[in-house]
């Protein structure tokens, strides 16, 4: 009741703030500004780019929304998982102070596996566990000049694992970010943490930034009320270089490491002679990357990208495990004929996984060496022009754990009138099983078995399979007036092989004492439908207010195979059905900016997490000296469960209001 | 309990907090807006007639700004051209279809959603005295004279110095020493 008429009222009072500011509030003598202004105040000025990519947007044939840097500025947010709670489609909850479940379209888990995320061209989807640690994506969010989503398989371009959505994310050019950025946050939930960023040209055509972030979050509580033991620390450190000689050549060098601890009291074994259960403790957590890209313009139509990057990262205490990534990547884009758009590449990756073997927990080998080769073509065909665009595509891989697939699509779109686009499209998507799912052994915890202990393992199995989707969407956008968009999207996906975990016939250990286990066989036993529909919509009421909502509709069906226990059908209740966005934001003068954001997220059912809304808001107030005071306010209705306790416990996660000075210099 | 209270305090406070802020804000100023990208990319257009020299600038009629295909300015260049004039000529913002239409504008401007006309325009134009302009470094290797293109959020000038003057187009020093030159390797 409380809640409701908060987020009412916060609704009315948006909606009253819209209504008294008349919609074309633009001073009139705006052109004639422009027209006066010098060339040295034009090339000074600060450009939004929103028309263009609504433009673009409108002639895209897949689920796109695009969060921009000013979206992230004026949503408050700190935490990159947070942002997506404003994409229809996506679902992000969180569990821990550093772990949150995000996924598109269903199939929530706190290792999500069917959403691929690229920074600048690097995969942190982690292959050996086919999920993303999004505590290890510690960006510092004023680098981040986009966050393109993609909900629905985007396979031929990014390959296996973009099976319900890609997220990329792409970072501001050092030449956007020169000169001093100083950032620190305080308040409930984090004690002090801060941003430090400084850039600067260097040589005739370069610049280069460094970029540092600590982050230092309390214990949230647990359900009871307790002590969560979750905190978490993390250190940032990222580079950028970009060097342009020619305006044909450009080169792109990344650098970054991190360093990161957290609290974790998911249970486990801890010793098997005793059996004793604990907990996993202190999780911590290390890695680098190195990232180099070079673009070169061909000719006029006609362009070549070469993309190397290196990644290591380490984990150690529970279950010590070492990765490291080795990726090559060439694409060609060209223009052939009046109505050939088309691209093809070829892409080579190796990874290497070392994860330490004990009586708990290992994936036998020890090392484990894969890799995969790929290579796509896609062709943008334009049928009729400005009417009707056919694009067509595969991907070809082939990885050493699952031998050869393909995953092509076909997307068509038919744009009535220069403000409305209608598209439909179908394609195939895989993501790979991975080292964990053949040859996992992990005890998962301890249950009284009378005379003895009782043991729950879980065992990967050799034969295990890649799931497959085939998705079948269609999508409708309108401009309806230059400051007023509606896009709609809607879904149906086909999965075969889902993974599942099924229970075995439970037997005695020849130790003794002997101990009973209870094996859980990992497996694909399982398929099924889901569909759903989101749709979004954006109002620029002025240059000063902007609203924009959503709405996200999903049904799950999944089906148990024959003889398999109806238990993995599970995910069913493990990913809300419904959820609303409401956001706006308001330039209250020159010098303050507010802005608010409410979401609405139903019930878990099979966590039992009831329903729950979101309310995040916050002042600015651009203070002289190139300083910025802002006031802001997360969750602001107070605690509440996001997500079960699957496999890491959920704590409740709690109001958090804190200052934040940021100086520029 | 103590959260509930919590809670309902939060659902008093804060809209009327909110609504204090507003109350206390107006009158609402309209400075230190974002530009729009395209608003800005007009005025930069109409700018250059500052700083160019057509060879023919004695011919009458219309002085002619096309955009070829796609518009991706919508009403900005017209509004403000509206009632202007170049070379003591009226400025008229006209929409062509077909690249060969364009050898009778004095500006011909090419969106990058246009890319692939974009190079049969520069190709239609050669020999005469036709600004060419683009949005991206694909335009000015095929040809193409300026290239108005994105750098980060602001807009950037590049000039191919050696179209222009082939085509017998002025650039003032003041312009050459803003633009970033291009070069083609």
């Amino acid at each position: 009741m409380c809640r409701a008429s908060v987020a009412g009222g916060f609704t009315a009072l948006v909606l009253a703030i819209s209504m008294a500011i008349p919609a074309e509030a633009l001073p009139s003598g705006k052109s004639e500004d422009l027209a006066n202004a010098s060339i040295e105040n034009l090339m000074n000025m600060q450009v939004s780019s929103v028309s263009r990519r609504q433009k673009e947007l409108r002639s895209t044939s897949a689920a796109v929304y695009v969060i921009t840097s000013d979206d992230i500025r004026r949503s408050g947010i700190t935490d990159i998982a947070d942002l997506f709670r404003m994409v229809p489609g996506m679902n992000v909850a969180q569990s821990t102070s550093s772990v949150w479940a995000v996924s598109a379209r269903g199939f929530n888990a706190q290792y999500s596996t069917k959403l691929l995320v690229t920074v600048d061209g690097r995969s942190v989807y982690d292959p050996s566990f086919s999920g993303v640690f999004w505590n290890l994506q510690n960006l510092v969010l004023e680098d981040i000049d986009r966050i393109e989503v993609i909900r629905g398989p985007g396979a031929t371009m990014w390959g296996s694992n973009a099976v319900n959505g890609v997220i990329s994310i792409t970072t501001k050019r050092a030449s956007d970010t020169t000169g001093g950025l100083f950032v620190a946050d305080a308040g409930q939930g984090r004690p002090g943490e801060g941003t430090f960023r400084f850039g600067q040209a260097f040589g005739k055509n370069g610049f280069y930034r460094l970029s540092a972030r600590q982050t230092t979050r309390s214990n949230l509580t647990t359900k009871s009320g307790g002590n969560g033991g979750d905190s978490w620390n993390s250190s940032d450190l990222d580079s950028r270089f970009d060097w342009s000689p020619s305006t044909r050549n450009s080169y792109i060098l990344e650098l970054g490491t991190y360093r990161g601890v957290a609290g974790s009291t998911q249970s486990l074994i801890t010793s098997v002679n005793p059996v004793t259960a604990g907990t996993v403790g202190l999780l911590s957590t290390s890695g680098s990357h190195v990232l180099g890209r070079w673009t070169r313009v061909l000719s006029d139509s006609s362009n070549l990208k070469f993309q190397v990057y290196y990644d290591a990262s380490r984990r150690a205490g529970w279950g010590p495990k070492t990765t490291n990534t080795l990726d090559l990547d060439l694409q060609h884009s060209f223009r052939f004929g009046e109505r050939h758009n088309a691209m093809w590449g070829i892409g080579f990756r190796d990874n290497f996984n070392h994860i330490d073997d004990s009586l708990l927990f290992g994936i036998l080998p020890e090392r484990q060496h894969t890799n995969k080769s790929s290579a796509f073509f896609q062709d943008e065909i334009t049928v009729v022009e400005n009417k009707l665009i056919v694009t067509v595509g595969s991907k070809f891989e082939r990885t050493s754990l699952t031998g050869s697939n393909v995953q092509p699509s076909l997307h068509l779109i038919w744009l009535p009138t220069s403000r409305q686009s209608v598209w439909v499209a179908s394609s195939r998507a895989i993501r790979t099983t991975n080292i964990a799912e053949r040859a996992v052994h992990l005890d998962l915890g301890t249950f009284d078995a009378g005379f003895t202990t009782g043991v729950v393992e879980v065992f990967g199995q050799p034969g295990t399979k890649s799931e497959e989707l085939m998705a079948y969407e269609a999508g409708y956008r309108y401009q309806v007036t230059r400051k007023f968009w509606v896009d709609l999207a809607t879904f149906y996906n086909n999965y075969k092989n889902l993974s599942t975990s099924v229970s075995g016939a439970p037997y005695f250990t020849t130790s003794s004492p002997p101990l009973l286990i209870a094996p859980q066989y990992l497996g694909n036993a399982a398929g099924g439908e889901t569909y759903g529909t989101e749709l979004s919509a954006s109002y620029r009421v002025s240059s000063l207010l902007t609203f924009r909502g959503g709405y996200s509709l999903l049904r799950m069906q999944l089906h148990a195979d024959p003889g398999t226990p109806s238990t993995v059908e599970s995910p069913e209740g493990q990913s809300p059905r419904h959820q609303i966005h409401l956001g706006s934001s308001l330039n209250l003068t020159k010098y303050f900016e507010l802005s608010g954001q409410s979401y609405f997220v139903s019930s878990l059912p099979f966590f039992h997490v009831p329903s729950y809304t979101r309310l995040d808001s916050n002042i600015t107030w651009k203070a002289p000296r190139h300083s910025e005071l802002s006031l802001i306010g997360q969750n602001l209705l107070g605690s509440h469960l996001e997500y079960g306790d699957t496999p890491a416990v959920s704590n409740l996660v709690g109001r958090s209001v804190f200052g934040r000075a940021a100086w520029r210099f | 309990m103590a959260i509930l209270s919590g809670i309902k305090k939060t659902g008093r406070v804060l809209p009327a907090l909110l609504v204090a802020i507003l109350a206390l804000s107006i009158p609402v100023d309209y400075a230190a807006q974002e530009q729009d990208e395209y608003e800005v990319k007009a005025a930069f257009i109409f700018n250059f007639l500052k700083f160019m020299e057509w060879p023919q600038t004695g011919a009458s009629g219309n002085f002619e700004i096309c955009i070829l295909g796609d518009d991706p300015f919508e009403k900005t260049l017209d509004q403000l051209t509206k009632g202007k004039s170049a070379f003591g000529r009226p400025i008229q913002v006209r929409r062509i279809k077909d690249p060969v239409e364009a050898r009778s504008c004095q500006i011909a401007f090419a969106s990058s959603a246009e890319r692939a006309k974009a190079a049969k325009l520069i190709d239609a134009v050669r020999g005469t005295a036709v600004l060419t302009v683009g949005e991206t470094p694909e335009f000015l290797h095929a040809g193409g004279m300026i290239a108005l293109s994105m750098d980060g959020s602001h807009v950037n000038i590049v000039i191919n110095a050696n179209a222009t003057q082939t085509a017998g187009i002025k650039v003032s020093a003041k312009l050459m020493s803003l633009a970033k030159p291009y070069k083609s390797d």
